[in-house]
């Protein structure tokens, strides 16, 4: 279902490992900006090696890859990177973050990973914002190794969105917390990518999550249709 | 952030405290590098003399030693004694002269010991006599006799340690120190020449002396002196007299020698005793009037009398 | 730049133990051979600068080393005593400038070092305050000893009695401070400056008491044999030389038998120094003639050759340390595998990730190179008193 522009669009899309064990194709996809679409399936099938392609981080055999305008099948290296790292958000399921940093400064990770980033006092104030929006205003200067795990996704959130990303791809983002932490995290993630009209796509699988989404799409084998 | 600014101080600090080191050592003043008269600085007025006649303009001579005090026995000031180290030269006469050597610090490389050359002939004095006269109080002739310059043959010797000296510090001068040397020598021999003629004729002839201080003119020129403790400012004690009284019986003396010009009423006893007064000054300091040599002529001419 | 350094020092600041060993290890690595060297360097010059200064050294037969320590240094083991003769007899051949030096006492850890006035030209030393040596019992001190003792000009100074259970020995001289020494950042600051007679007093050789002619002194007197005056026990000795009672003291005995432990001797040439070595060579010559910069030399060699195995041995532990400190570093990067894939993942620029990589080693390097160089400089500044102190104590 089309809602507004396709945030992302796949056409013919092909990609096999080197030692060509698995191969993924997707002949058609296309995401709406601001949609929410949930990816299931068995381990295996392609659901995570999907969300690098997103991302730029590999590239396919075949095929072409939008990603919020750009081709990123198109873009040479260095500037799939900075596509990803300014248009993009990750969420991972084993939360990623730097142990030796505080929770503002993992949010303001990607200002200091990428040389064109500038953090200035408008980027400063924008992860002051989310990391308030994500309920960790008065743990800021803390050590993310004093969280939780759930306090833990939500500066991964804060970090995904902190450059205004368009897209968050997130792998099981709740595959590491409790039921309780699984809500909340939930909660807040779609409360944050609705206020912001940003599309998300969700590897899970938690099936019990799947009514939350606007699209699922279920990988059951080698090739999916969307 | 805190940690790097405190390394960065330490290594500033360090490199501060290399940077600090060391002042240097100064090097002390050395006055021979100046090429104005050299200070030779004396221990008695014979030696300021000979240093005076022999330096000419080359030497500023340098003798502390009050009018009124014998230098034998003088003490100098710390102030003095400081002169004496800034000195270019010190002229020590030897044979212990001048008590306060001994128990001052003088360099070594400065000083002239102008006996030396005749330290295995200094005659040794064996009776201790402890007395007390002048502002300096109670003093002993003991150990060694000292006025070696009463035997011109000796004083000769003493000046040319001088002249050596003076030539060691300015070799460009040496023919200037010869040339006083010279001078000074040849009136020396004549005064020296002059006396051993008066010894000769006097021939053994007994003699009083009012102090112990011809032991060398004695044993150079063949007098026979037997010595008092007496002063020519001072009227002896009755038991003095009667010293004197007593070495009259063994040694018939008809003339004392005095240092000085004896008080008339000691003269006038003496007389009394058959002894009459001569003077023959040491000439220890400097003199009233004249100088060493005037005075040494009078002594001479003195002692002469004896022979007429 | 600044987002590099701040994620670099963010890093090395929360593993604070492991970048300290690092620190440590890599400040070790560098500072032990060139500290070493420096150290070298400066006992070279120590060495040779003050031993350049002392042409020749005159003393009683025994070890050149030992004499020639005491002479330079004044250390604690003084070398057996030659008499004051020899000093004259050098000093009257006119072959050389001589200084004597007895160096037997102390006051407290200060030699006392018995002298004459020369020896201060010999040393280039001149007055902070205060005058110079002037009359028997007067003492001058060098910086440091002013310093240690608390004295100054005006204040007195006892010698140290060599064995307090000893009442018949030496006893303790009480000496005025006439004058302290500008600093020359060597022994002498150390040291308490007599002129020789004194050091004579201190050792009992010369003394002052009452005048035993005096009728007050009669309860002194054992008896009287013609001019000979024999004293008692009860009789009052000076522990102080005072103007009062300067004129009393005397020596017993002849100077020439006093003893000295050492005679300095700048030599007017090479002819001169040539004929007064020849002087001693005798096989039967008691006395024994060292060129101290030779002697120095040789305890340099000796030096030197421990130098060159304590820095073999430092460049191996150097590099096995070095070793292990790569290793360290490599297997920190792989521990930090993923937060680095992460950062790549999330589109991190890897530039900037090697950057920062980069930056904590070379931060935790230059942390070392700067510890390095800081102790390098303090063994540079501390250096000549260390050596004083490893050598001599």
């Amino acid at each position: 279902m089309t809602r507004n522009a396709a945030a992302i669009r796949i056409q013919n899309l092909d990609f096999r490992y080197r030692d060509g064990a698995f191969r993924l194709r997707v002949p058609e996809m296309q995401v709406a900006a601001g949609e929410t679409l949930a990816v299931i399936g068995p381990s295996g099938t392609g659901k995570t090696t999907l969300l690098n392609l997103l991302a730029g981080v590999v590239l396919p055999d075949q095929g072409s890859i939008h990603v919020t305008g750009a081709e990123v099948t198109a873009l040479a290296e260095n500037a799939r990177r900075a596509h990803r790292i300014r248009r993009i958000g990750l969420v991972f399921q084993e939360f990623e973050l730097i142990s030796y940093l505080d929770v503002t400064d993992n949010v303001l990770l990607p200002y200091r990973i990428d040389p064109e980033l500038k953090l200035n006092a408008e980027a400063r104030a924008r992860a002051a914002e989310l990391i308030d929006q994500v309920g960790l205003d008065d743990k800021a200067r803390r050590r993310v190794t004093q969280l939780s795990q759930g306090e833990r996704q939500r500066v991964a959130i804060a970090r995904a969105l902190v450059t205004g990303a368009e897209v968050i791809l997130a792998d099981e983002p709740t595959g590491n917390l409790d039921p309780d932490n699984k809500a909340k995290v939930l909660d807040i993630l779609f409360a944050q990518v609705r206020s912001r009209g940003v599309t998300l796509i969700a590897v899970t699988h938690d099936h019990g999550l799947l009514d939350r989404f606007d699209r699922v799409v279920s990988f059951d084998g080698q090739e999916v249709g969307l | 952030m805190r940690s790097i600014v405190r390394v960065g101080l330490l290594g500033l600090g360090m490199a501060m405290l290399l940077a600090g080191c060391g002042d240097g050592v100064e090097k002390s003043n050395d006055k021979q590098d100046s090429k104005g008269p050299l200070t030779v600085a004396v221990v008695n007025y014979p030696l300021a003399y000979f240093a005076e006649r022999i330096g000419g303009d080359q030497v500023e001579v340098v003798f502390p030693t009050p009018a009124d005090e014998d230098p034998a026995f003088w003490s100098p000031s710390l102030e003095t004694i400081a002169r004496y180290q800034q000195a270019d030269l010190i002229l020590l006469n030897g044979a212990s002269y001048a008590k306060w050597v001994p128990k001052a610090t003088l360099p070594r490389r400065k000083l002239v010991d102008t006996s030396g050359a005749f330290a295995d002939r200094f005659i040794t004095i064996e009776h201790v006599v402890t007395h007390a006269h002048g502002p300096g109080g109670d003093h002993a002739h003991a150990g060694t006799a000292f006025t070696t310059w009463l035997d011109f043959s000796q004083a000769i010797l003493q000046a040319d340690a001088i002249r050596e000296a003076l030539v060691g510090l300015r070799p460009e001068q040496e023919t200037l120190f010869q040339e006083g040397f010279a001078a000074l020598e040849k009136e020396l021999l004549d005064l020296d020449r002059e006396l051993v003629a008066i010894g000769k004729h006097m021939d053994g002839q007994p003699l009083l002396a009012s102090h112990p201080v011809y032991q060398y003119l004695a044993r150079r020129y063949g007098l026979n002196v037997h010595s008092v403790m007496w002063e020519p400012e001072s009227v002896p004690s009755a038991s003095q007299w009667h010293e004197v009284a007593q070495i009259q019986v063994e040694h018939p003396a008809r003339w004392m020698i005095w240092e000085g010009t004896p008080a008339e009423e000691s003269a006038h006893r003496l007389e009394g005793m058959g002894v009459s007064s001569l003077v023959f000054a040491p000439c220890m300091n400097r003199p009233e009037n004249g100088d060493f040599l005037s005075v040494m002529l009078a002594n001479v001419a003195a002692l002469e009398a004896l022979c007429r | 730049m600044k987002d590099v350094l701040y994620l670099a020092w963010r890093y090395l600041a929360s593993h604070r133990v492991l970048t300290s060993v690092l620190v440590f290890a890599i400040t070790l690595i560098l500072f032990l051979p060139v500290g070493l060297r420096v150290l070298v360097k400066q006992s070279e010059r120590e060495l040779t600068t003050r031993a350049t200064a002392t042409p020749l050294v005159l003393g009683e037969k025994g070890s050149p080393l030992e004499l020639a320590l005491n002479t330079l240094y004044f250390a604690a083991d003084t070398p057996p005593t030659m008499p004051y003769a020899e000093f004259e007899r050098v000093a009257d051949s006119g072959l050389a400038l001589v200084v004597p030096l007895h160096t037997r006492f102390r006051v407290r850890n200060q030699p006392i070092v018995g002298t004459s006035i020369d020896y201060f030209d010999l040393r280039g030393l001149t007055l902070a305050e205060g005058r110079q040596l002037a009359v028997l019992g007067d003492c001058v001190l060098g910086a440091s000893a002013a310093r240690k003792l608390a004295a100054g000009v005006g204040d007195h100074v006892v010698s140290s009695p060599e064995n307090v259970f000893d009442i018949a020995g030496i006893y303790p001289l009480k000496m005025p401070v006439v004058g302290v020494l500008k600093r020359s950042h060597g022994p002498d600051d150390d040291a308490v400056f007599v002129d020789l007679k004194s050091a004579w007093v201190i050792e009992g050789l010369g003394h002052g008491h009452q005048d035993l002619s005096r009728p007050e002194a009669a309860s002194g007197v054992l008896k009287r044999e013609g001019d000979t005056v024999i004293a008692n026990a009860s009789v009052l000795q000076y522990n102080e030389i005072t103007p009062d009672n300067s004129d009393s003291f005397h020596f017993h005995g002849d100077l020439g038998d006093f003893p000295i432990q050492a005679v300095i001797a700048t030599p007017h040439d090479e002819r001169a120094s040539a004929l007064l070595q020849g002087r001693y060579l005798g096989d039967d010559e008691r006395i024994q003639v060292i060129r101290p910069l030779e002697v120095m030399t040789e305890l340099l060699d000796t030096i030197l050759t421990v130098q060159t195995y304590v820095v073999t041995a430092v460049v191996v532990i150097g590099l096995a340390t070095l070793s292990t400190g790569v290793l360290v570093i490599v297997l920190s990067l792989r521990l930090r595998k993923r937060e680095i894939e992460t950062m790549i993942k999330i589109g991190g620029s890897r530039g900037r990730v090697v950057a920062v990589l980069t930056t904590e080693i070379v931060t935790v390097l230059g942390l070392g190179v700067l510890l390095a160089a800081g102790l390098t400089g303090m063994t540079a500044a501390f250096g000549p008193a260390l050596i004083r102190i490893l050598i001599l104590s």
